[in-house]
């Protein structure tokens, strides 16, 4: 384990959790089968999977907030469950839900955790003006917690946590839903945590975090998978990661799907990623083929988490499932011409803009993407979209209809799947198809065609009388979006459709997306997942009522907006990021494992050459220093950044 | 500060932040307050159960002084409103089916010849026996007019018969005494009831409620893994919860005495304090249903099947224990509404003392121990 | 037109499909509307009984001669009277009263039967705990009764000693013919079944709208629907045509439980009470629709539920009788159907009378049913803001 030996050169550290084969069922499911882990002092642990992987059971087992049916858990060295009054208040534990009191202030809410800790009062006062400084929320003192941004109550939730300077932290998907810099301020916070050698165990769904870990734990059904380092586990990797670029991508795409070797491919909107293992010479030739062919680029790319994730489930058993032959049985819709034209959309609930002003086009066989935090205003605007909510003011034509006069003549056109599973749970499957079928006045023929199509594209044939509640989130998602597609619509409107879902699954939904992509069925998709901003082939930011950008994905990453990232290896990362983050770098360093990302900035003089003086200046000594690609998610702090900039200059200028 | 699980440092943590969050949720206050004063208001307008102005419609086939006088009797009465005569007795029973009298009286024609015969006539009467405890109120008001003049009657014939004095009194004299309620009010006793019988059903279901809403939301799990022990958590919740349905008691308490009239005869601070020992009863019950649903849906629903209806039913409130088929006498004790139900009667009507009540504390006690015990016992064994 | 038809009644099909799938597949909601129509109304049915009577007595007889034994004969023998004891002072009596173990003490003056004799006044002593007004006024009625008739009786047994033509029963005397109609042994309890039947109807038939729309809303699939062409019309038929379904069958269970258990007569027609539940629920579902406008969670439907039902329920005449009520409070009962209702409830149960005799109420019920049913249709909003 590279990382840690690099990070606690005593050898002698001993873990401060320590679990051992825990196990945990719920009547008849195993929500937790055995799971052996060690965090250390100092370390970042992460816990990886989809929802339902077990992550949640596991973590409440760990803190004792759940007693297991079998195996152990030791805390310090103590056994958890014995001791667990005496441990305690080493703990920290911030849940997923974590809920403050919305009707107590900032102050008010650190104030109760504190007196539950029984914290000194003198020592209350200095522990929570640290906290507020450290999580800029000391201007927010008086302000009710309920009122406060997603971010912000994120991270007065983890002050809370952390009022009585725990010693190991517990943290159950912290930055769901949570805007990108909050997301960053969040983890500068735990940088400084790691830096006095707490202990962190973290779970999230993004692959894109968890890189941010020492060590990350691999979890899928109930079982960890493996763990290591993400760099040692991508390099365990027995494959490699082609990338094929060029206008005529999806092409590709579908003839590997006609070769029946798609299970492997991978459409990001004018990119085919293909991962070939090792041994696979014929696959590596078909591709260089089909690369003349189409006139794409190939070059190979490094093999991301996901990709390994992806290929321990491959060897588990629980393969990408090919779209059924045939291909989907809806009309082929000619792409190109504009199908949603928004202009000047405003949303307004009281005084307050949800939708402040935007507008946007959309071509028919688009997939577009629609990014931001919770609160942005991007389901406040797909509703507008669909005629669910009534526009304040503006010009927004949707498939031909002008949703200010007629909204009700679009429902017939348009297709919906929202972020929260909507199939009736109490249905079966079947009754659930055939009441959307019902409903749209789908018959005959046409219902059975769409019909074997569902079944078949969702791998529910043999499933048609169970109950939609009891099925996995992968298969729900796919139902929905079977139902929401069964009258063929010129639009779907997809709110965050694979939230929680397996990788393995979200690849094969966004198969499905090329798919209808290819019919000229438009996609108009939300996400949180910054990778999948990826597989759209055009983006629109959008933050606090606003599209701050937009663009393809790779325009938007070569925006002079968007700094340019160096990735440092360090032999001693904390000592590093103490260094550089006190003296300079302040709010630019990250940490990534054992690797930093240090944010370029010319404004602040801020540039390659001055890093590598502050480096040399600090006898940081490195083994690797080499230019890192920007991330969706790096992107978009930076639109935000600058969106905020520009908005206080705008005011300081009104009132200087 | 501690007394075994209970942390005094705690549980004021927990009260001081539950009474914050309740003063900063007024639909909180308008359930907990206003609702109760509300219904006061409507129970104690709306539940008259004296039934006075009993509506009365007449066939008078007789016509002479004499059933006129009879009639008379009625007419006066506070009991009756003769609302209308009718001409015959199918338009009486016309005037019944359409519910616009409870109560008929036909006099036949032969009414006066055969009393001055020194016969019995026989007069009939309908009643609506619709309503009836109407109906049982009406045969009882009939009985009393009738037996009045049947008196009258033989006293004017004995008079004349010369074996009384003329200005004899009457020779036999019912002295009713009216205990308590002297004026036979009922507001008297609706409103002391009610007194019990409303906070039977909020104090619970807001307890529950408080409880669980932390359950939903996930807070409590923070409080599990902190220092504070559950005990010290209940005990913190329930305190601002108690001070509540006490101020809405207060509340209640002020507006019976000093809106609805009805005084105190007993000692007023006897009655609170054995009002805070009831509401603590009823705050445990909603604790015992808190400690077995896990969101506020079923928290509300479960209380308020559990609940309402024992209020009215089998407290004691709106039918006397007394009249309740045996097996329910049993379930009536489920509920200690039925305890406080007679305390806050013995104490406002009858001005009783603590020695009068013991019966009804012991049991509130013993039913403070007995819910509270179950409660800590069943969240135990739940964490 | 011909395909808009087909459409249509295929929606409505799946639709009412639907409801009634996850109607039936909802355990504790159907457990609670079959418990609220069985044994609820049982229950209400046994568990009271509303006569006076047993009324709990202490004795006190100072006078302790023949004449005064038959007054407590009297008493006795009604069956109205039980008692508890005999006591020899006033105090006693007043303690057992204050402590509630009895309620009514007689007491006897010593002078009693020599008043009697001589024709003076001979006075019986009642005194009775006024607590419980209405019981108070009850059994002082009883008691006047039968002192009364124990006069008649007396005075005619020594006229009769006296001037031996008067023969018994020659006294003149009101006899009262006592004819309980609708209800013919009065002491029914089982008018409680069923009010609480028409009680339990209205608030089900309420919170099941409200509880089916807003779920939806929770859950996410009303937003689902609400995008696909569906006209609100057929939206609405679908969501209120199971409802009412479900309480027409409902209540016929319920009224199969009031007559196998509690011998509830049907003395009028019972297809015509079964009919004009409809415009009743209609209202009922009015009223689910709007509280489902005013509310996002299902918690508060039932806040809601409870804010408007409770005092509509107890001001409708279910609990007690309307012209007892303040005026005010009368006036404002017209404006609620189930006033209407239960007149044909129990007209139709009890009073067997015709449609002849409350088709006034039928026709103002289903007015006020059609009105709010318009109005909570135009409130109704196929989105969400």
């Amino acid at each position: 384990m590279e990382g840690r030996d690099s990070l606690h050169r005593e050898a002698s550290q001993e873990p401060v959790l320590r679990a051992k084969g825990l196990k945990k069922a719920y009547g008849k499911t195993l929500a937790v089968d055995g799971v052996d882990l060690e965090v250390y002092p100092g370390e970042a642990f992460g816990l990886v999977g989809p929802d339902g992987a077990g992550k949640t059971t596991t973590i409440k087992m760990l803190v004792g907030l759940i007693k297991p049916d079998s195996g152990s858990v030791a805390i310090q060295g103590q056994d958890l469950h014995e001791n667990l009054k005496a441990i305690k208040p080493v703990l920290g534990y911030m849940s997923q839900e974590f809920t403050l009191y919305p009707t107590l202030s900032v102050a008010e809410n650190l104030r109760f955790f504190a007196r539950a800790y029984r914290v000194p009062d003198a020592e209350e006062r200095e522990r929570t003006n640290d906290l507020l400084a450290f999580s800029r929320l000391g201007p927010f003192r008086s302000r009710y917690a309920g009122r406060l941004s997603g971010g912000m109550k994120k991270k007065l939730a983890l002050s809370c946590a952390l009022i009585h300077t725990p010693k190991v932290l517990f943290l159950d998907e912290p930055t769901t839903g949570v805007d990108p810099v909050s997301r960053q301020d969040f983890w500068l916070l735990l940088y400084e945590l790691l830096a006095q050698g707490v202990a962190i165990l973290v779970s999230t769904p993004y692959m894109d975090e968890a890189e941010r870990c020492n060590r990350v734990a691999l979890m899928h059904e109930g079982r960890l998978l493996t763990t290591d380092t993400p760099r040692a586990l991508c390099n365990a990797s027995t494959s490699k990661i082609f990338e094929l670029r060029g206008e005529r991508a999806s092409e590709a795409f579908f003839r590997l799907h006609q070769a029946q070797t798609s299970e492997r491919a991978e459409l990001y909107g004018r990119k085919l990623s293909v991962r070939v293992e090792d041994g696979q010479q014929g696959l590596k030739e078909e591709l260089e083929r089909i690369a003349e062919e189409k006139r794409l680029e190939v070059t190979q790319v490094p093999l991301l988490l996901e990709d390994r994730f992806v290929e321990i489930l491959e060897a588990k058993g629980h393969k990408k499932r090919p779209m059924p032959p045939g291909g989907l049985p809806f009309r082929q819709r000619e792409k190109g011409k504009p199908c949603i034209e928004v202009e000047g959309l405003y949303k307004y609930f009281g005084d307050f803009a949800a939708v402040d002003g935007i507008s946007f086009e959309v071509a028919q066989g688009e997939v577009f993407g629609f990014l931001g935090p919770n609160g942005a205003g991007k389901s406040t605007t797909i509703s507008m979209l669909i005629g669910l909510l009534h526009a304040s003011r503006g010009h927004m034509n949707v498939s031909g209809v002008d949703m200010l006069k007629t909204p009700e003549m679009v429902k017939g056109r348009i297709g919906y799947m929202s972020q929260i599973f909507s199939l009736y749970g109490d249905l079966t499957v079947m009754e659930n198809i055939e009441l959307y079928a019902g409903i749209y006045g789908v018959t005959g023929g046409m219902f059975q065609a769409r019909k074997r199509w569902v079944l078949g594209m969702t791998g529910l044939e043999r499933f048609e009388r169970q109950m939609t509640r009891s099925l996995s989130m992968g298969y729900k998602q796919r139902l929905a979006l079977g139902c929401a597609l069964m009258h063929d619509p010129e639009i779907v409107f997809l709110d965050e459709p694979t939230a929680g879902v397996d990788p393995v699954s979200r690849r094969e939904f966004f198969d499905l997306i090329a798919a209808m992509a290819e019919k000229g069925i438009t996609v108009f998709v939300t996400t949180h997942y910054m990778d999948e901003a990826e597989r759209c082939e055009r983006i629109a930011l959008m933050y606090s009522g606003k599209i701050i950008t937009m663009g393809t994905p790779d325009t938007l990453k070569a925006a002079k907006e968007v700094p340019k990232i160096v990735e440092v290896h360090p032999e001693d990362p904390i000592a590093a990021y103490n260094a550089l983050s006190k003296d300079g770098w302040e709010g630019g360093i990250h940490l990534f494992g054992e690797r930093l990302h240090v944010s370029l900035d010319e404004a602040k003089g801020r540039d390659e050459q001055s890093l590598r003086r502050d480096l040399e200046r600090f006898r940081i000594r490195t083994i690797e220093m080499n230019a890192a690609k920007p991330t969706m998610e790096d992107v978009f702090v930076a639109f935000i950044l600058q969106y905020e900039r520009a908005k206080n200059q705008g005011s300081s200028e009104t009132f200087p | 500060m501690r007394v075994g699980p209970f942390e005094l440092e705690h549980i004021l943590a927990v009260a001081n932040k539950e009474f914050r969050e309740i003063y900063r949720d007024p639909r909180y206050i308008a359930f907990a307050l206003v609702l109760p004063i509300v219904l006061l208001f409507l129970y104690g307008y709306a539940i008259t159960m004296d039934v006075q102005n009993l509506l009365t419609a007449y066939v008078n086939f007789d016509k002479t002084t004499l059933s006129a006088r009879y009639m008379d009797r009625f007419a006066s009465s506070r009991y009756f409103q003769v609302a209308k005569e009718a001409r015959s007795r199918k338009e009486l029973e016309e005037l019944m089916e359409r519910s616009e009298i409870r109560l008929g009286i036909v006099i036949p024609a032969d009414f006066s010849r055969k009393l001055y015969g020194g016969k019995r006539a026989e007069v009939e009467f309908l009643v609506d026996g619709t309503w009836p405890n109407m109906a049982n109120l009406a045969i009882g008001y009939v009985q009393a007019v009738n037996g009045a003049f049947n008196q009258g009657m033989l006293q004017g014939l004995l008079q004349r018969a010369g074996l009384m004095a003329p200005k004899s009194p009457e020779p036999i004299v019912v002295e009713p005494r009216v205990w308590f309620n002297e004026d036979l009010d009922s507001l008297n006793f609706i409103i002391p009831g009610l007194y019990a019988a409303i906070f039977m059903s909020f104090p619970p279901i807001l307890c529950a409620l408080a409880i669980v809403r932390e359950k939903e939301a996930g807070s409590i799990e923070q409080i599990y893994m902190s220092p504070i022990s559950s005990e010290s958590f209940i005990l913190g919740k329930l305190i601002p919860q108690l001070t509540i349905a006490f101020t809405g008691l207060v509340l209640l308490a002020l507006l019976g005495t000093f809106w609805f009239g009805v005084q105190f005869k007993g000692d007023p601070l006897l009655f609170f304090g054995l009002g805070v020992l009831y509401l603590s009863t009823t705050c445990g019950f909603g604790l015992l249903v808190s400690s077995v649903t896990r969101t506020q849906v079923a928290a509300m629903i479960g209380t308020m099947i559990l609940t309402m209806i024992p209020a009215f039913l089998f407290s004691g409130f709106f039918f006397p224990i007394s009249n309740l088929a045996k097996q329910f006498i049993l379930y009536s004790y489920l509920f200690s509404g039925r305890f406080f139900v007679v305390i806050s009667r013995g104490i406002v009507i009858k001005g009783v003392h603590l020695e009068t009540l013991y019966p009804q504390v012991f049991g509130l006690l013993i039913y403070a121990a007995a819910i509270y015990a179950i409660s800590f016992f069943v969240l135990r064994k739940r964490l | 037109m011909k395909r808009r038809l087909v459409l249509f009644s295929a929606q409505v099909y799946v639709l009412l499909k639907k409801e009634m799938l996850q109607f039936l597949r909802d355990k504790v909601l159907l457990f609670i509307v079959l418990f609220t129509f069985t044994a609820n109304i049982v229950i209400l049915g046994k568990a009271f009984t509303l006569e006076v009577k047993n009324v709990p007595t202490a004795l006190y007889d100072m006078s302790k001669t023949h004449e005064s034994r038959l007054l407590v004969e009297g008493f006795r023998a009604s069956g109205r009277f039980r008692f508890v004891k005999e006591i020899d002072s006033l105090q006693e009596g007043d303690r057992l009263l204050s402590k509630g173990d009895i309620s009514l003490i007689i007491a006897i003056p010593a002078d009693f039967a020599r008043n009697l004799r001589k024709g003076a006044s001979a006075k019986v002593l009642l005194s009775t705990d006024g607590t419980d007004s209405n019981q108070a006024l009850i059994a002082l009625s009883y008691a006047a009764s039968i002192t009364g008739t124990f006069f008649t009786e007396t005075l005619e047994e020594r006229l009769s000693l006296l001037i031996p033509a008067m023969a018994k029963g020659l006294v003149p005397q009101i006899e009262e013919k006592i004819r309980v109609r609708y209800n013919a042994n009065r002491i029914d309890e089982r008018y409680l079944s069923l009010m609480e039947m028409c009680r339990a109807a209205f608030a089900i038939c309420v919170i099941l709208t409200a509880a089916s729309i807003v779920r939806e809303k929770e859950a996410g699939t009303a937003a689902q629907l609400y995008v696909t062409p569906i006209s609100k019309t057929t939206l609405l038929i679908g969501k209120i045509v199971p409802v009412i379904a479900i309480l027409m069958v409902a209540l016929f269970i319920g009224t199969l439980f009031n007559i196998v258990f509690l011998d509830t007569p049907i003395r009028g027609s019972y297809p015509i009470f079964w009919a004009l539940s409809i415009p009743f629920l209609l209202f009922s579902v009015a009223i689910g629709l709007l509280l489902a406008d005013f509310s996002r969670t299902f918690q508060q439907v039932l806040l809601g539920a409870f804010l408007v039902l409770m005092p509509i329920m107890f001001i409708s005449g279910s609990l007690v009788p309307i012209e007892t009520m303040p005026k005010v409070l009368q006036q404002l009962t017209y404006f609620f159907p189930l006033r209407y209702y239960l007149n044909i409830t129990t007209g139709v149960f009890f009073r067997g009378v015709g449609i002849g005799s409350f088709w006034a109420d039928a026709l103002i019920m289903t007015g006020l049913g059609l009105l709010a049913f318009s109005v909570s249709v135009w409130f109704f909003r196929k989105s969400l803001d």
